[in-house]
């Protein structure tokens, strides 16, 4: 794995289960110092700031790295397919979502009940859930961050741009011919048909999230409307299992083996290193994708 | 909603394999609820329904609650019925029924379990806990000889629920947030009687108890020491802000302020009805103590503890000997609640001792029973009245030991091993009907008792006429009181709720002899059989308050039965949201009669066998039988047709003439008379043909007219 | 990570800088961090103080017969369904215990300073200003986090947590049993009270002592009661 990669995911990693602890040791029930009774220290009851100061600070994290533009190494027989800021912003949002996701369903979401036995569990989860949002926001933040400051990054995502193919055409037919059921063939971009369908559903599902969570933390200190925020509970809880049956299919359509290699170079673990995948590998899966870098000039 | 007033499944627990097993409750719902559900589930699980005896691992043992169970329907929200083949009696011993109220049927409810059926025999004692939908079977060897109290305790702390009140919010299980709650399981269970005789009751909490029928030895039989049972669930209903008004319309209207309480009136629905029988409560310093729903408790806590929840019959089988030791009211008071608190303990079914101890005590003085009489004894019978005799006398019977060892096997079954036929023929042994006990309202004197009885296989039991007609004018006679109602209004307002078969009809009230073995009679007999069965017994509706005739609280006296605004149909269709009439469900209630009356024949029934014991017909009775009360009151017409309350006088029943009656009877059931099993097309009219084609099957249908 | 740490290829195809987008969102990042903390100090607090609730149930201990309708009606009065887990008045009763210890009633007290609901994140646990300052919790608010429960300070809580619902939910004196068939609330019918065979809970204006749990438990029984059998004495 990458050695930079390595010890910022550890440093990331520390940091993150360190303020689980404190939201462990917070969870306990202590005297409230406003006469009766006792309640536990809530993160988002408490610091209901930090959520939208974590949104900011992934904008700033945005403007303080850089990117490399993907291209071919010949020497290497391999392609940079994802970047370091690549590889980090996916990371700082999926492996937080996975937390948020199970914290979430563990509080109880439509049909699932609450897993836990008693308030103070319940706090506990609470805070865990506040700790993976925190994270969470400053992957997406700076994911949108990025976004603005190279816009060609989100292009490369979107269906129909740039000439791309119908993208469920291109799913069909790219699985099919896998298969050897079809003889017909397509050239897929960077991101294929259904890799480019999956994109508009992960983030049909984040936005909502993302907004609807902010709602229910300024419910803290702002009272909207009942309905309104009813509706936005409601809108939490169908996106959270819209997202749950997302990663369902994502996380093994992107570690199946014949994509395993575009898996390794998403973990710092590509061809030689880094989030490189092989020449001959990317001409086969995405053919267009190296014939637009050969053209752009984007060979070493 | 399909479920309105159902909780839609039944607890199957299989005590041969220890298994437990859901089922839909759907197919079911014809039936009612209580012992109509019992009935038909012991129909389908019974593989066996000729077994005389209920001790038999074949035997099906049902309790069941009601659509009403875990409802604030008034005196309908906590009763559990109780079904199978009984114990004890002679000479068979039939399908028979109990019932206890407290809170078991409506945690029931709330565990979502419309009934638990009971099946077979387990290798070793069990007992069952019951948290929601959770179900495990717990070895109880260690429960096994533990009296019904100390059980029940111990059941509790094995769950994790302490003693005492005001405690915290406790999950159900530790897991899974499947419910909350800050109440104790209600267990049900059995004392050292039920697990060695056949005189076994069924007790949960301090003293709610099914006595008659010797289910407590069911259970004893099948290595069943108790079911615990704990729900945090909730039970939905048609029509919740009907339900609530008419709840709301019964305080204001039927039952009298229990802050300014009318003591002369004929209510039936008061709060604090009997506590101690017969004799006074020993203090002030009680609370009157109810069932779940019930809107006048019926029995009391007291400062000791001791006495907790012990009244009415509990308290009445022994006043007549503890009189003879003690004078002032407290001590006799006290004295009953120690028996009782014995007889709870032990888990006996105290109706039997109303004959059984006054007729052991008579073979004691004729000198056939004691340390030196045929029949060995060694009991203290010089101080039977005491509490300490009746507490030996049950250790006896539980233990197997003195004439325990006889009578453990049942009271006729003793008698007839000591050859004491003719104390049947004399009264002594004043078992009047099926091998059980007098109530006290003799069948030559309470007619409907008597033959609702032989018509059925139990101990009637039913108080609707006897708390109206008797005890009302009877009460208030014997403390000086005003008769509130006179007889004639008396019997018409009884009689128009009589429908279909007897509704206004007054001369269906008259016991005189002139009328005691009249199709008036049959009528009434049958409408207070089908009454019972669906309205009270399927339903749950305790007899304490059910059926409420008349009420002195209301304009023109008319009670809640039958009523517009708090009639039984009432409650069926707020609770079920079906929209059925009172003679509806006397209907209903002619069916499950017939069921039940399906199993008496596979058991062996047939006409010859529906007699009393022979003194009924050859010995005069004379007046209420308890030997406290030398007259028995009931309005009666006289020559002229004015009716007044009058003595029943002394007189027998004549044999010959009851057989006609019973012909009588049999033929409006639409039954065959030669026989008194249920035919083919009175069954086929009740959509039952599937009773007939097995009774067909073993050639016990009844012959058409 | 730094520039430094790439190789010569890769710092060869490092994009454009674009410094003025970048300053831009350096800048937007910043402002907004400064300004959510600087707000943190400024956002409104908790409720402090709250107006007396208009309504108080007190019951009699002794009095109580034990037949749990209180409970019944009051859970079918707010959900349409009887239950004692979602009545928000609590019976207990221990029924081999001496007279009086063998029962014990456990309504909500409406409290002055009620730690409910000081402890609700949302203020889905509130007094009803409109509705005689009643302690109620809007379901639509309320998020479930159970703080509510665990707060009050009597055993059993008098906050109740609905599985099904996922929500929390506690005496609102009837303010929203809408199965109750008529008018409930502080001026209306409370079901408990109305439904109790013995009269053995009461609706008062008057609050009880806050600084003892037992000025909630009164005497209620009079001579009638006594003519009946039963002590009107504690």
């Amino acid at each position: 794995m990458h050695r930079q990669g390595l010890r910022i995911f550890l440093v990331l990693s520390g940091v993150f289960v360190a303020a689980i602890g404190v939201g462990y040791y917070a969870a306990r029930f202590q005297p409230t110092g406003r006469g009766v009774g006792q309640a536990p220290y809530l993160f988002f009851d408490h610091l209901p700031w930090m959520p939208f100061v974590a949104a900011f600070l992934g904008i700033i994290l945005s403007s303080m790295t850089r990117r490399v533009a993907c291209y071919i190494d010949r020497d290497g027989e391999r392609v940079l397919r994802f970047d370091f800021v690549a590889r980090l912003n996916h990371w700082l949002i999926a492996l937080p979502c996975i937390v948020v996701i199970f914290s979430g369903l563990a509080l109880g979401v439509f049909f699932i009940p609450r897993l836990t036995p008693d308030g103070q569990a319940t706090a506990f989860l609470f805070n865990i859930h506040f700790v993976a949002v925190v994270f969470m926001l400053v992957g997406f933040f700076y994911l949108l961050g990025n976004w603005v400051l190279s816009p060609r990054r989100l292009f490369a995502f979107i269906p129909f741009v740039g000439g791309k193919a119908n993208p469920i055409y291109e799913g069909l037919i790219f699985y099919l011919h896998r298969a050897g059921l079809t003889k017909r063939t397509v050239h897929p971009d960077k991101f294929e048909g259904s890799e480019q369908l999956a994109f508009l559903m992960a983030m049909a599902c984040l936005f909502p999230l993302v907004i609807s969570g902010f709602f229910k933390v300024a419910a803290r200190f702002y009272e909207f409307p009942a309905g309104l925020s009813h509706f936005m509970n409601l809108t939490h809880e169908f996106f959270t299992l819209a997202l749950v049956f997302y990663l369902i299919m994502h996380i093994p359509l992107t570690t199946a083996p014949w994509i395993f290699a575009g898996f390794k170079a998403m973990v710092g673990m590509g061809k030689g290193g880094g989030g490189y995948v092989p020449l001959d590998w990317a001409k086969e899966e995405n053919p267009d994708w190296i014939k637009h870098l050969e053209a752009e000039g984007k060979v070493k | 909603m399909i479920n309105d007033g159902w909780a839609g499944h039944i607890l199957h627990l299989d005590l041969t394999e220890l298994k437990a097993k859901a089922i839909s409750a759907a197919n079911y719902k014809r039936w009612g609820g209580g012992h109509g559900l019992g009935t038909a589930l012991f129909w389908d699980y019974c593989e066996d329904k000729t077994l005389t005896d209920g001790r038999d691992p074949r035997n099906v043992c049902v309790l069941s609650s009601s659509p009403f169970c875990g409802t604030p329907v008034p005196s309908g929200g906590g009763r559990t019925e109780v079904t199978g083949i009984g114990t004890g009696q002679w000479p068979i011993s039939w399908y028979t029924r109990s019932n206890f109220g407290g809170r078991f049927s409506s945690m029931m409810k709330y565990a979502g379990w419309d009934a638990i059926v009971i099946t077979g025999k387990a290798e070793h004692p069990v007992w069952v806990d019951i948290r929601n939908g959770d179900v495990a079977f717990v070895d109880a060897r260690t429960l096994w000889g533990k009296d019904t109290h100390a059980t029940q305790e111990a059941v509790w702390a094995e769950i994790g629920m302490r003693r005492g009140t005001k405690s915290a919010w406790k999950l159900l299980r530790n897991t899974i947030d499947a419910g909350r709650t800050t109440q104790k399981p209600a267990v049900l269970c059995i004392g050292p009687i039920g697990e060695n005789s056949v005189h076994g009751a069924l007790i949960n909490d301090a003293g709610n108890g099914a006595g008659q029928g010797g289910f407590g030895s069911v259970w004893g039989s099948k290595n069943l020491k108790a079911v615990s049972i704990l729900g945090a669930g909730e039970v939905h209903v048609a029509d919740p802000a009907g339900l609530i008004q008419a709840r709301f319309i019964t305080k204001e209207k039927y039952v009298d302020d229990p802050d300014k309480p009318d003591l002369t009136g004929w209510t039936g629905m008061a709060t604090g009805a009997i506590t101690v029988a017969f004799s006074a409560p020993p203090t002030h310093k009680r609370r009157p103590q109810a069932c779940q729903s019930c809107i006048g408790g019926c029995r009391t806590r007291y400062a000791n503890g001791k006495h907790n929840e012990q009244s009415c019959q509990e308290t009445a089988w022994y006043g007549a000997f503890a009189r003879r030791f003690y004078q002032d009211p407290v001590d006799i008071g006290n004295a009953n609640l120690d028996a009782a608190h014995a007889a709870a303990l032990t888990g006996i079914n105290t109706y039997g001792l109303n004959s059984a101890l006054p007729w052991l005590e008579y073979l004691y003085h004729e000198g056939v029973l004691g340390p030196n009489g045929k029949i060995k004894s060694e009991l203290p019978w010089e101080q039977l009245g005491r509490p300490e005799f009746a507490a030996a006398f049950f250790d006896c019977i539980a233990q197997r030991t003195d004439i325990g060892a006889d009578l453990a096997e049942g009271y006729l079954q003793a008698l007839h091993k000591w050859g004491r036929e003719e104390d049947l023929e004399s009264g002594e042994a004043d078992f009047p009907y099926w091998g059980m006990a007098n109530h006290g309202y003799d069948p030559r004197s309470e007619l409907e008792w008597g033959y609702g009885t032989l018509m059925s296989e139990r101990d009637f039991n039913s108080h609707d006429l006897n708390n109206h007609l008797f005890w009302a004018p009877f009460g208030s006679a014997v403390s000086a009181k005003p008769m509130r109602i006179e007889a004639e209004r008396a019997v018409e307002l009884v009689a128009e709720r009589l429908g279909p078969y007897a509704k206004g009809r007054k001369e269906c009230l008259d016991y005189t002899e002139s009328n005691m073995y009249s199709e008036a009679l049959a009528q009434l007999v049958r409408w207070h059989l089908h009454y019972g069965r669906f309205w009270k017994n399927s339903c749950g509706l305790c007899d304490f308050k059910w059926a409420n005739f008349f009420n002195t609280n209301t304009n023109g006296y008319w009670g809640a039965t039958g009523s517009e605004d708090a009639g039984e149909q009432v409650w069926w269709r707020v609770v079920t949201g079906e929209d059925m009439s009172f003679e509806d469900g006397i209907e209903r209630g002619r069916q499950i009669y017939n069921l039940d009356n399906a199993i008496w024949t596979l058991q062996g029934r047939h006409r010859d066998l529906c007699k009393f014991a022979p003194y009924i017909y050859k010995k005069d009775v004379q007046g209420f039988n308890l030997g406290m009360f030398p007259f028995f009151f009931w309005p009666a017409p006289d020559e002229n047709g004015k009716w007044e309350y009058r003595e029943i006088g002394s007189r027998h029943l004549d044999e010959a003439r009851v057989e006609e009656w019973k012909s009588t009877f049999y033929g409006l059931e639409g039954w065959d008379a030669k026989t008194g099993w249920p035919t083919r097309r009175t069954l086929e009219t009740m959509d039952m043909a599937f009773v007939a084609d097995e009774l067909e099957a073993v050639g016990k249908l009844g012959a058409e007219r | 990570m730094s520039i430094d740490d790439l190789d010569e290829k890769e710092r060869a195809m490092l994009e454009p800088e674009n410094p003025g987008r970048r300053k831009f969102m350096l800048f937007t990042g910043m402002a907004g961090v400064a300004g959510f903390l600087a707000g943190s100090f400024l956002l409104p607090g908790k409720l402090e103080a709250m107006p007396d609730s208009k309504g108080f149930l007190v019951v009699d201990l002794n009095k109580c017969q034990g037949c749990g309708s209180c409970m019944m009606v009051c859970s079918l009065g707010h959900h349409g369904a009887a239950s004692q887990s979602l009545s928000r008045i609590q019976i207990q009763q221990d029924p081999f215990a001496n007279y009086p210890d063998d029962v014990f009633m456990a309504p909500c007290h409406q409290c002055e300073d009620a730690p409910c609901v000081q402890a609700c994140p949302v203020a889905a646990n509130r007094p009803a200003m409109e509705l005689g300052n009643v302690r109620m919790i809007d379901q639509e608010r309320c998020i479930g986090c159970e703080q509510c429960i665990n707060a009050c300070q009597f055993t059993p809580s008098r906050v109740q947590w609905d599985p099904k619902r996922h929500k929390a939910q506690k005496c609102d004196l009837c303010t929203d049993a809408l199965y109750l068939g008529e008018y409930g609330g502080i001026g209306g019918t409370q079901a408990c009270v109305k439904v109790c065979p013995v009269n053995a809970i009461s609706f008062t204006i008057e609050m009880p002592d806050q600084s003892r749990e037992d000025s909630y438990q009164v005497n209620l029984r009079g001579k009638g009661w006594y003519a009946r059998g039963f002590s009107d004495k504690d």
